[in-house]
């Protein structure tokens, strides 16, 4: 018997994932897809509550954070080939020229 | 049901005019012609205006009610026609500057009344999905006009290190709405009154309002979750900088108005004493590392967070007063409006140095502008003496209100703190001023004239700022009128009832 | 609500015996079978075609532009399904022209988006 909170424990297992993804790994591709698992952690609470209470804004909302997931995710690959073009890396290490420049004067 | 969409455009025109703008903007600006840039931005710039007069007419009406999604009160008008005026002064300030770009971009525009969308959709609705929807209308805009100095490497790492962190903060939020509609039931924030307890979803309930909370956090740039605003506002093109500083606060900052209201009566919830710690930590530490900076954007960056600081002070307030009155809420708002003039105020000159085709970032980029250009440099101190809200200026005026409000529901040492961080924050507004006024200048640079309607703009807002500063009373009578009304309506669960 | 397991008995028997034939074939071939390796026969299969150069080479920017387009274009259809399985229940409310009309103005804005994605030139290969 698969209860409501089998949903969610896995939901918050993978939003962790997700989350341990973005602050451990150094690649913006792998960053960037730790984030869509992130989003789908959700997709996946709201459906399951929305299967609960036999209500159907939880589906809808599970709509939208799928085109909202695509939309995040055109937006940003853009973004990445942008700043490709210019270091010809995805090494979120190599984006340091944005930094409190507090002892060079 | 036909009636319906006659309704929904009767009461949501100014909000849908700019939707439509954005979207007739886009597609003129591919239709190859010598004028696309100025065409978009007469475009751009009618728009706002019209959606501007058209929230402040709605304003006038009061609340109407009868839709599902949309929230059509004095509230949402009053946050509505702010953002439409910032909108307007933007793309007033910003069009030398797109030209002087070395691609002149004219999806430049269209991208800012998209932003605009979203943020009036974020404060024109209770319901969490439309407000994500909005959300995501303005921070997806803002991404992309953040990285608009497409050769210049600084704009896109500010744009690749905005939408990483900013879709991780909507990943929050939005695991933080599953869990409210999980503990609830419901996405619309202003059920939760009619709602009865459950003591078995209390925790999810309470966790649930802190992600959301956290989002929320991370948009006005509060102290933990403010380490994106100094680098995204470093490399962001100067007018993209100034409408996020001001935009996105105004619509955050609205839309928190509500989740405030709808949260503050549960009394489970320890609202006020995660709102106080937010804004403790923000005006101490905005104020105090902003002392620190050499760049210009991020003085204003950590600037525009301590002022996030003094807001969320607001919004304790509003908590602590256990309901939502004209007293508590017209301080936020009139402080809102202040700060988005004082800062748009700075950013328009900023704006119009850099326009020159060199991005003023340094603070010795200032040094002996008042020989070159004295009425800019004048204008410039006018809107930072304000911001450090040293009277007889609008900004004393705004800090004042929202202190005194503070000190008048017991929040003493909240107030204190907000009171000597504002006296520290007088250094670093003072130090581009002594900048431009006692040093000499090395620096030989161009920045070109100024069109007669950026003039005329600029002439208003100082004329504004010392207005609001010596006449405020029937601006703050605006913004006292300006009380969600839903607010009054919704019963209080009083302490006593039995909690979850 | 009781979900019965034993019903998927068989499914997990005939998957068992799927995976039992096919690893034990695998196992048998590659104990008893002869290995004469000759440098074409490691070489990578690509069709009988002698491969050129290496298979993790960088791909050009247009191929993530199309798979941007595509994605955008791909995802909103999601939207669709639910409308149009709804579209008879709207017509019998009498609602069916204001669902038609909500349709027919979403895609019109995508459409819209389609043709500002053609004038910018995103649909041009060569260029």
């Amino acid at each position: 018997m698969i209860t409501l909170n089998h949903y969610l424990v896995l939901s918050a297992a993978l939003f962790v994932m997700g989350f341990a993804g973005v602050v451990l790994r150094r690649n913006a591709l792998v960053i960037f897809m730790s984030i869509e698992l992130m989003l789908n952690a959700v997709n996946l609470s709201f459906v399951a509550f929305s299967r609960q209470f036999g209500n159907l804004d939880g589906q809808l909302a599970s709509f939208f954070v799928i085109v909202l997931a695509a939309a995040e995710a055109a937006i940003g690959l853009a973004i990445i080939v942008l700043v490709f073009r210019r270091r010809a890396t995805v090494q979120t290490t190599a984006l340091n020229t944005l930094r409190d420049a507090t002892n060079a004067s | 049901m036909r009636l319906d969409v006659l309704q929904l455009w009767q009461h949501a025109w100014p909000s849908l005019t700019l939707l439509i703008a954005a979207m007739v903007s886009l597609l003129t600006s591919v239709f190859p012609s010598r004028h696309r840039a100025r065409i978009t931005a007469v475009l751009a710039a009618t728009a706002f205006l019209l959606s501007a007069q058209g929230f402040f007419h709605q304003w006038g009406l009061g609340e109407a009610k009868g839709f599902e999604f949309l929230v059509v009160d004095p509230l949402s008008n009053y946050l509505g026609a702010l953002i439409a005026l910032i909108g307007f002064i933007t793309s007033i300030a910003a069009y030398p500057y797109i030209l002087s770009q070395a691609e002149a971009i004219p999806e430049f525009f269209s991208l800012l009344l998209f932003a605009a969308f979203g943020m009036t959709t974020m404060v024109m609705t209770t319901n969490l999905l439309a407000f994500v929807l909005g959300l995501e209308i303005m921070s997806l805009s803002l991404y992309v006009l953040v990285g608009l100095r497409r050769y210049d490497p600084r704009s896109g790492e500010a744009a690749f290190k905005y939408f990483l962190l900013g879709s991780v903060a909507t990943a929050f939020l939005l695991f933080g709405i599953s869990f409210f509609y999980g503990s609830t039931g419901t996405l619309d924030l202003s059920r939760i009154p009619e709602l009865l307890p459950n003591p078995e979803m209390a925790t999810l309930f309470k966790l649930g309002a802190l992600l959301i909370l956290l989002g929320f956090a991370f948009k006005v740039g509060a102290v933990p979750f403010h380490f994106w605003a100094p680098d995204v506002y470093d490399g962001a093109p100067m007018p993209v900088t100034g409408f996020m500083a001001t935009g996105v606060k105004v619509a955050a900052f609205g839309a928190l108005i509500r989740v405030v209201e709808a949260f503050a009566p549960r009394h489970e919830l320890p609202l006020q004493r995660w709102i106080v710690m937010l804004s403790f930590a923000t005006m101490i530490v905005g104020n105090l590392v902003a002392l620190r900076q050499r760049h210009l954007k991020r003085i204003l960056a950590y600037s525009s967070i301590a002022h996030a600081g003094y807001l969320l002070l607001g919004m304790a307030t509003l908590v602590g007063t256990g309901e939502i009155r004209a007293a508590a809420l017209s301080p936020i708002l009139f402080y809102l409006l202040v700060y988005s003039l004082l800062t748009l105020g700075v950013f328009s000159v900023l704006t119009i140095l850099s326009s020159g085709g060199q991005e003023l970032n340094d603070l010795k980029d200032l040094d002996g502008l008042s020989e070159k250009r004295p009425v800019l440099s004048a204008v410039l101190s006018v809107f930072f003496i304000s911001l450090a809200g040293v009277p007889p200026t609008a900004g004393f005026l705004a800090k004042y209100y929202l202190f005194s409000q503070a000190i008048q529901v017991g929040l003493y040492p909240l107030a204190i703190a907000g009171i000597l961080a504002s006296a520290v924050s007088l250094y670093y507004y003072l130090g581009p001023i002594v900048r431009m006024y006692f040093h000499s200048h090395e620096k030989t640079w161009q920045a070109p004239g100024v069109m007669a309607s950026l003039r005329l703009l600029l002439a208003l807002m100082v004329a504004g700022v010392f207005y609001l500063g010596l006449f405020p009373a029937s601006t703050l009578e605006i913004s006292r009128r300006t009380v969600p009304i839903r607010a009054l309506e919704a019963p209080l669960a009083s302490p006593s009832a039995k909690l979850p | 609500m009781e979900v019965d397991f034993h019903h998927y008995l068989p499914l997990i028997f005939v998957l068992l015996l799927g995976l039992g034939f096919a690893g034990s074939f695998l196992l048998l071939s590659y104990t008893f079978g002869p290995k004469k390796p000759t440098a074409s026969k490691l070489d990578v299969y690509e069709c009988g075609v002698p491969p050129t150069g290496d298979a993790r080479e960088r791909f050009s920017v247009k191929f993530f532009l199309v798979a941007m387009i595509f994605l955008l274009f791909d995802v909103e259809v999601v939207f669709l399904f639910p409308w149009a399985v709804l579209l008879k229940e709207f017509k019998a409310a009498g609602t069916g022209f204001f669902a038609f009309g909500a349709m027919a103005v979403f895609l019109l804005i995508l459409g819209l988006g389609l043709l500002y994605e053609w004038r910018r030139g995103a649909l041009d290969w060569e260029s």
